[in-house]
């Protein structure tokens, strides 16, 4: 008798095991989808251009995960950029290092006449060696940022090169300092002399005397000191902004603005090395008696007549140049 | 050259003028950036 008891007793239970159990089976799948949760992520990039969480630290930039700019953003830091500036920089080293082969030094031709006048005040001259050396020491120190893992860390090693690029990066922020001091300066300087003026596109066609052998005239500044100038004053404010914008993150600007701020910096940056290699090559070693101009302060009255004709003639009619061959002192 | 080592030195007085602003004034410990002033429980 109560043996078919038990066994109905334990017929019921199995088949209430079993009513239990197949829903709970049949929900596992559905909770745990990792597929779904994936989609809904790429949904979320795809819609929002990021994925953005909520925090309790004061840095909110934290709070965005991903954002597909910044992919762009590491190619072109990576990748791009240090093709620029090795395009850049090398092939104007071969521009310079062929230019030299070709047309050789820049000679006086008529000699020295042992009559000098002065080119550049003693002010001039210190605000552009304040900026020279200053931009000098950013740019090895800002080359350092792009190309320096590659160069330097296989023979510095890991730890030697991280200690050498956090010293680095210290000096890069600080001698930026002096050098937009040095750009404001140079820009207030020397900006009446630097505007277009009627004879520069004479002197473009016949290439400065430079690439030809013609001398045409120029005032205080021709216009190739003219494309310096405004390229210094340009693009050294754009670095100075977007540097500023670098040294003191999300204070003025959000990601995508940081971003486009280092890629301009960069790329001027490089651009910047590069002309600066050509200007330092036909200031010193391109050009016979162009670097007294700048180290002196004064320039022979034979070079000045050769390379800013009308310029000699105004200081001249100045009486800043002794007719009977005396040497007007620098300042 | 007188101008040349005039602009090394003031060049050098700025960069540690500028490093001594940043430092002291303008930086704040990197520990601020990830504190909170809510209370965890």
């Amino acid at each position: 008798m109560l043996a078919p008891l038990r066994f109905c007793l334990a017929l019921m239970a199995l088949v209430g095991v079993l009513a239990f159990a197949v829903p709970a089976g049949a929900q596992q799948p559905s909770s745990v989808n990792p597929t779904a949760s994936s989609v809904k992520e790429q949904q979320l990039l795809k819609e929002l251009n990021k994925v953005q969480g909520r925090g309790t630290i004061p840095d909110a930039t934290s709070y965005v995960l991903q954002q597909p700019a910044g992919r762009d953003w590491r190619r072109f830091h990576e990748v791009t950029l240090p093709w620029v500036g090795a395009v850049a920089i090398l092939g104007m080293l071969a521009v310079i290092v062929v230019f030299f082969l070709v047309r050789g030094r820049v000679r006086l031709e008529a000699g020295r006449s042992g009559q000098t006048l002065v080119r550049f005040n003693a002010f001039e001259r210190f605000v552009h060696w304040m900026t020279a050396v200053s931009f000098i020491l950013l740019a090895l120190t800002g080359l350092n940022v792009t190309f320096g893992r590659g160069l330097l860390m296989p023979y510095m090693g890991a730890e030697g090169f991280a200690a050498w690029s956090q010293y680095a990066k210290y000096v890069h922020n600080y001698a930026s300092f002096p050098f937009t001091i040095g750009v404001v300066l140079m820009f207030l300087t020397w900006i009446a002399g630097n505007f277009p003026a009627g004879g520069d596109l004479t002197w473009i066609k016949q290439g400065g005397g430079i690439v030809g052998r013609n001398h045409p005239p120029a005032k205080r500044f021709n216009p190739g000191q003219k494309l310096i100038y405004w390229f210094v004053v340009l693009g050294g404010g754009a670095v100075a902004i977007t540097g500023y914008l670098l040294m003191f993150p999300f204070y003025a600007t959000d990601i995508a603005g940081m971003q486009t701020a280092q890629i301009v910096h960069g790329v001027v940056g490089v651009l910047f090395v590069a002309i600066m290699l050509a200007h330092i090559y036909i200031g010193t070693l391109g050009m016979e008696g162009a670097f007294e101009a700048m180290g002196r302060g004064q320039v022979d009255v034979n070079w000045a007549q050769q390379h800013h004709s009308l310029w000699l003639e105004r200081e001249r009619e100045r009486g800043r140049v002794d007719a009977q061959g005396g040497r007007v002192a620098a300042e | 050259m007188r101008a040349f080592i005039t602009a090394c030195v003031v060049a050098l007085l700025i960069g540690i003028a500028g490093a001594a602003l940043l430092n002291q004034v303008v930086q704040q410990p990197a520990e601020s950036a990830f504190s909170t002033p809510a209370v965890r429980i």
